[in-house]
């Protein structure tokens, strides 16, 4: 078998070197160099090539062979190889230890995994090239699906360098256009984006017991039907509970309070058959601290800060003169022109009180090629999953 | 009492009428055995169903909710291959492997937060998952069949029709497998504003997704049951590291946004 492989296999030792060799020299690969125009223009020679290559197939013995059976299935072989490195190898950038020096721990950036990547490509390209030539009803679907992954893959490759993603913090009421990108340099947006108001939708309270530095895996959950429960062998019960609640300094009760900084506090009963304590607990907020009643043992109950549901900035953003009015939250990004705009943190220390969102800015042009694809990638999916022994049938039949 | 307390009740009885069906298709009694075997399916499906109404969202998002899909889809594939290629050991593999989750469940529940995190309340969340769990299934009986088909007699009987039920096996699973990745990538396009990160379940996904490929380009000119079967079982190990393993691994520990 590994006669039968040897030309591929020198085939991939040679890329192997080829891509140790331009890691020692060049360092790191540069996304960058394929920055608008240099990403299209690569693009475009790189199609060309593999239709000239495709076409001469006949005429020249070296690019025949590489429709041979083998070269795909290794070029699938060595993808897998440098992924299953990729997964093990921990992606800290480290340049120590061979894995450093070739680059593998930061396997996005090294010469030989893009080569490799490439080859795949490249394998994949021609295959789909001939399919179309030789195009074959029966394996229709088959032939859509290599184009797709091909082009998701060629927009992926060649448009990595045009990839932007930048990130803005915006202070309520004031606008800005300074957005910083990963590596810390400052620059200017095509608009002017201003937080009107952010607002946050939290989940009920969760009442735990906190003991030996550990809070329990068992909670009671507070909330409008719920305020009974037990963790371990504490019965607990909730008395009052104040959605939006405050304490005056001196005072030992929680009132409710509709004011920046309120909190979330509940009047808790617990009992563990013998021994019985209660009093107020509540998470705390920038303003209230937070308050636990203490149980035996050193242990106490707690409400840790309320994990957030839904968090929302309403933003005004102005390009060329003109206002228009957004919600940004997670999975519903905004689209201004060629960018889209994503909810991404917030100030936590202040909770749904933050008065700042931080937003990521991200401008992919390539992106409609990957998406298209992905869609019909998926349909076709779809149609070998309905379809798939028929055509299977068929194709035997021929 | 919620839900996740009653699940012993459904468990054991939707395992009473898979081990009833398992038996009933060993006395070649087939319709016996898809009727017990779909029941027990069924009231497995209800308990989810309780479930999702309970916790107010999908059973989606911890891998005790996982492994009830999982459970659920292989006793479905375990009966739908049976009634289709009347192989009478499937049903007593996927039952086999269907108990198996259900008591990592009942010892392991992992099912204690009713929260989902902003990232994962989106129309992708549901297709996405329940897409990958049905692929693991198909992988799981592929698996399942190629370690039948390896141990039974020697590799050079197995039969075209062994081969193609192989295939199948592994071609729809592999869609489905296309499938959730897609989904995962448009997904992830909204949420986080790039379709690929490799992030290291991403990272795993691609090996496994690399691997299955690899066995069906493999395959057209391939009759070597030892390359075959064990590319298959490697394929498989590489889908559990995806699934659960990155949990464990020192290279992903605190480098994936997919644990949860």
């Amino acid at each position: 078998m590994l006669q039968q492989y040897k030309q591929t296999i020198i085939r991939c030792i040679c890329l192997l070197l080829a891509g140790a060799a331009l890691q020692f020299l060049a360092g790191p690969a540069d996304a960058t160099l394929l920055a608008y125009p240099w990403g299209v223009i690569a693009a475009v020679n790189y199609l060309y090539l593999l239709i000239i290559l495709s076409s001469n197939r006949e005429k020249w013995q070296w690019v025949q062979s590489l429709y041979n059976r083998r070269e795909y299935i290794s070029s699938i072989a060595a993808m897998l190889l440098l992924t299953l490195l990729f997964g093990t190898i921990r992606q800290d950038g480290a340049p120590d230890g061979l894995f450093g020096l070739l680059g593998f721990t930061q396997m996005k950036t090294s010469w030989i995994f893009i080569l490799f990547l490439f080859n795949l490509m490249t394998m994949l390209g021609l295959r789909a090239i001939e399919e179309v030539r030789l195009f074959r009803k029966s394996r229709l679907p088959i032939t859509i699906v290599h184009l797709s992954f091909f082009l998701i893959l060629v927009a992926a490759v060649f448009g990595s360098g045009d990839k932007m993603r930048v990130t803005v913090t915006a202070v309520q009421g004031e606008p800005t256009d300074r957005a910083v990108t990963k590596d810390g340099k400052v620059l200017h947006l095509p608009f002017t984006l201003r937080l009107k108001e952010f607002s946050m939708d939290e989940y009920p309270p969760h009442i735990y017991i906190y003991s030996g530095g550990t809070l329990t895996k068992d909670y009671v959950a507070i909330d409008a039907e719920t305020r009974k429960g037990s963790i371990g062998a504490w019965q607990i019960e909730c008395i009052e509970y104040i959605d939006s609640a405050g304490r005056m300094p001196g005072d030992s009760l929680y009132r409710p309070m509709k004011h920046v900084g309120a909190t979330t506090a509940a009047y808790i009963k617990a009992t563990d058959g013998t021994r019985a304590v209660e009093g107020w607990v509540s998470c705390g907020s920038h303003v209230f601290p937070a308050s636990t009643i203490a149980l035996p043992d050193s242990a106490m109950l707690v409400m840790p800060q309320r994990e957030a549901k839904r968090y929302l900035s309403r933003v005004e953003i102005e390009t060329d003169g003109e206002k228009s009015d957004y919600e940004i939250s997670v999975n519903h990004p905004a689209t201004v022109g060629s960018w889209k705009i994503y909810q991404s943190a917030y100030d936590r220390t202040r909770g749904k009180w933050s008065t700042i969102t931080v937003l990521e800015c991200v401008k992919d042009g390539w992106y409609p090629i990957v998406e298209t694809a992905m869609w019909i990638a998926m349909a076709v999916g779809v149609v070998i999953f309905i379809f798939g022994s028929r055509l299977k049938r068929k194709e035997d039949e021929k | 009492m919620n839900s996740w307390d009653t699940f012993i009740y459904y468990a054991a009885i939707s395992v009473i009428c898979w081990v009833a069906g398992t038996i009933a298709a060993f006395r070649q009694k087939r319709k016996t055995a898809i009727v017990l075997s779909v029941g027990g399916s069924l009231l497995f499906l209800s308990f989810i169903a309780v479930m999702w109404s309970t916790l107010g969202r999908p059973p989606l998002r911890t891998m005790g909710e996982t492994r009830l899909w999982y459970t659920f889809f292989l006793s479905v594939i375990g009966i739908a291959l049976y009634a289709r290629y009347r192989y009478s050991w499937m049903p007593a593999f996927s039952t086999l492997m269907a108990t198996v989750f259900i008591c990592v469940n009942i010892l392991k529940p992992e099912i204690h937060s009713t929260t989902l995190m902003p990232a994962l309340q989106s129309p992708w969340f549901v297709p996405h998952v329940i897409v990958y769990m049905f692929s693991y299934a198909m992988m799981g009986a592929a698996t399942i069949f190629a370690i039948y088909l390896w141990m039974r007699k020697t590799p050079a009987e197995v039969s075209d029709k062994e081969y193609a039920v192989c295939d199948s096996l592994v071609r729809v699973g592999w869609v489905f497998l296309t499938l959730g990745m897609t989904m995962g990538a448009l997904w992830a396009k909204e949420a986080w504003g790039d379709y690929w990160t490799w992030d290291p379940k991403e990272t795993w996904a691609f090996a496994t997704w690399l691997s299955y490929l690899l066995y069906l380009h493999l395959r057209p000119a391939n009759r070597d049951a030892n390359t075959l079967f064990a590319l298959l079982v490697f394929s498989f190990i590489l889908l559990q590291m995806c699934w659960w393993g990155i949990n464990f691994l020192p290279s992903a520990k605190g480098a994936s946004i997919h644990v949860y």
